[in-house]
């Protein structure tokens, strides 16, 4: 009994002390690399077959998964996808990420469609066409104070004391920059938001340029497949990362 | 919980099917883009399967223990395409062959129209105009993660803030009536607004305006002058759909049971039904035995020489009495509201929430009441016997459930005057974050 009792205690004096302070290959797996980018505008970044991209490294970033809300949502089927994410950063502190993930079915927004046989007119000039379906998107989350942060903002959106920066793409649709303090609180913000997205086989590679991300500031991300009706909370999501 | 509710009545003993209101609606509302497929009015033949196709036997609503039990999302094809048609070729346009839409047909609002059902010699069917039922306990409202959706305080009218939805459809998927409807154009979910820019004006719903069977009746339910008072509270005859839903609906029926059968000349209409009760049943609750029953008493009456007042309101031959709009009691509750929110706010100053609704003030309405809170709210008596619920009140014994009518009030129609004012608990300190 009292050999479990120490091996107990051991145990729980390793955990506390790990969970305090973790080692620095922890804190390493935590922190995105960036490397300086070439001397290119962020336009020609944006777009992601440029010889800038080929030199940078690919972090590995990996996804869990938001519990269903209703019993009638697509049930968990144990796929955790994982996405390759490359950063470049800008003398001005603005940083351009080149993410890539796999993704064998693509869900853009059904935005209307025109039918083509109806002659010149049209009662509607654009049918709702696929009113179940759910866009493929992406997100990166970022605290609304970059920089270093003690502590880092709720993973649901933030909070009060700790608003965040969603710069969001939604296929089909675009970019979207929204503001968010808490969960149910993300409002959009009427801000371009510079960015390009492509679909080459079963990926999708999106780009996208984040203004003033001052070195160690978190980030964290969060895809939506469509084809299992994400929306909303309903998301693959990553831990907070540092970008180097 | 709302200082007022305005609700509606349609006696489906006088539907024709006409589609009348259908268009109504679709003219006023839904002919922008994106909204083809939207009918925040439609009419549908019963038995029969719906539009969208099979809604009441998806799920949606509550279950017994308050949870929501949201359906599938319905697929564009249980909706079916809008007709679009060739319109340079106007009708025949000089070649035998008729104008016929662009592409085949797989489903519409009424596709199954006058199917209904047979036994033996005898086809049955009838018409159920849907609107949204702006119901007491809005599942929509309970199941948007934005609180996007609000029921207002001033008269009961559930809507959805266009700014705050974002088109996840939770609420479609909550609605046991799927009368929310998402437009792909916008990316929002759209629905019976109530017509509330008209009632504000004094002039009642489009689709109740143009009925040419006079089957609406349309006024607070609260208001004891109003034809949707005597329906549902004093004379009893009309029943809400789906009463198992637990989402207390704000839209009642007076049930079909006229004509009777062909050649059942001596026989009740309950001993010899031309619908089958059992659909009936499923459709409106059990009470429906008892509200035939009381119907046919009056019939009766009617037919003997006597007076009925029941059926003579159901007749509704002037507009005056199958409507009761009533813009002023309903801007004087939300200015009471604003008021009483004045008071509250810290700042002393009018919170952008409750600035009051946009024919007012200019501004949009008033955001999203409490969503988690709403079914723990305790009903004013006017709704509680409206729904048979029990009123939180020990000085009061209502209950039109059981049929004992109102001993604790001077009178049976006016429950709430004898009683503390409206009761609005939730409201405070709600978020809409």
């Amino acid at each position: 009994m009292d050999l479990m009792r120490a091996i107990l205690a051991m145990a729980i004096l390793g955990f506390a002390s790990a969970a305090a302070e973790p080692n620095a290959e922890d804190k390493a797996a935590l922190e995105i690399p960036s490397e300086a980018a070439p001397e290119v505008s962020i336009e020609e970044l944006l777009d992601a077959d440029n010889a800038a991209w080929r030199a940078v490294p690919a972090f590995a970033v990996h996804f869990n998964r938001t519990p269903p809300v209703y019993a009638t949502d697509t049930k968990d089927d144990g796929d955790r996808p994982s996405m390759t994410v490359q950063v470049l950063r800008l003398p001005s502190n603005d940083v351009v990420f080149r993410v890539q993930w796999q993704d064998p079915t693509a869900e853009q927004v059904a935005s209307g469609a025109r039918f083509p046989d109806s002659g010149e007119d049209h009662i509607y000039k654009s049918h709702s066409t696929a009113t179940d379906t759910f866009p493929d998107a992406f997100c990166i989350m970022v605290p609304k104070q970059r920089g270093q942060h003690l502590s880092y903002p709720s993973m649901m959106m933030g909070e009060g004391s700790n608003p965040v920066d969603l710069y969001y793409w939604k296929a089909g649709k675009g970019f979207e920059l929204l503001n968010a303090h808490g969960r149910a609180t993300t409002a959009a913000v009427a801000e371009e938001i510079r960015g390009s997205a492509r679909r080459v086989a079963d990926d999708w590679t999106v780009t996208m340029a984040l203004p003033n991300l001052t070195s160690q500031t978190p980030v964290c991300f969060a895809l939506w497949n469509g084809d299992k009706d994400h929306r909303d909370g309903l998301k693959y999501f990553s831990l907070w990362y540092e970008v180097e | 919980m709302s200082k007022h509710q305005y609700a509606m009545v349609m006696d489906l003993n006088k539907c024709i099917g006409c589609q009348t209101c259908t268009l109504a609606c679709k003219k006023q509302w839904t002919d922008g883009d994106g909204m083809d497929y939207m009918y925040w009015n439609n009419v549908e033949t019963h038995p029969g399967i719906g539009y969208p196709r099979g809604w009441h036997t998806i799920g949606g609503g509550f279950d017994a223990r308050r949870n929501l039990r949201p359906s599938p999302l319905p697929p564009k094809e249980d909706y079916g395409e809008a007709f679009e048609y060739d319109y340079g070729q106007r009708l025949y346009g000089g070649r035998n062959k008729p104008v016929m839409p662009n592409r085949p047909p797989t489903y519409t609002p009424n596709w199954d129209e006058d199917v209904g059902g047979w036994d033996k010699d005898n086809p049955y069917f009838f018409y159920l105009p849907r609107i949204c039922n702006h119901c007491t306990h809005p599942a929509c409202l309970e199941a948007c993660p934005r609180k996007a959706i609000y029921k207002r305080t001033e008269d009961g009218i559930v809507l959805i803030d266009q700014e705050r939805c974002r088109g996840f459809r939770y609420c479609i998927k909550a609605c046991p009536y799927k009368k929310i409807y998402y437009n792909e154009v916008t990316g929002k979910s759209e629905k019976c607004i109530f017509c509330y820019p008209r009632l504000e004006k004094g002039q009642v719903n489009a689709c109740a305006a143009q009925c040419p069977g006079r089957i609406r009746f349309v006024g607070l339910l609260d208001d004891p002058e109003s034809p949707v008072h005597k329906l549902v509270l004093k004379y009893r005859v009309a029943l809400g759909l789906f009463p198992e839903k637990g989402t207390h609906p704000n839209v009642f029926y007076v049930p079909p049971f006229n004509p009777p059968k062909a050649g059942s000349a001596g026989k009740s209409i309950l001993e010899d039904p031309r619908l089958p009760l059992d659909y009936l049943i499923y459709l409106f609750g059990p009470d429906v035995v008892r509200v035939i029953q009381f119907m046919e008493g009056e019939l009766t009456k009617a037919q003997s020489g006597g007076q009925s007042e029941v059926l003579q309101l159901l007749i509704g031959r002037d507009a005056s009495v199958r409507y009761r709009v009533v813009p002023d009691v309903v801007r004087a509750a939300a200015n009471r509201d604003v008021a009483q929110k004045m008071e509250q706010s810290p700042a002393g100053g009018p919170p952008q929430a409750i600035l009051g609704t946009p024919a007012q003030s200019g501004v949009k309405p008033p955001p999203a009441r409490h969503a988690l809170g709403s079914k723990h709210v305790p009903p004013t008596p006017e709704v509680a016997m409206a729904f048979g619920v029990p009123v939180d009140n020990p000085a009061s014994s209502c209950n039109t459930s059981t049929g004992a009518g109102c001993a604790g009030c001077a009178a049976q129609t006016a429950c709430g005057a004898t009683q503390k004012g409206p009761r609005h608990q939730g409201e405070e300190g709600m978020t809409w974050t």
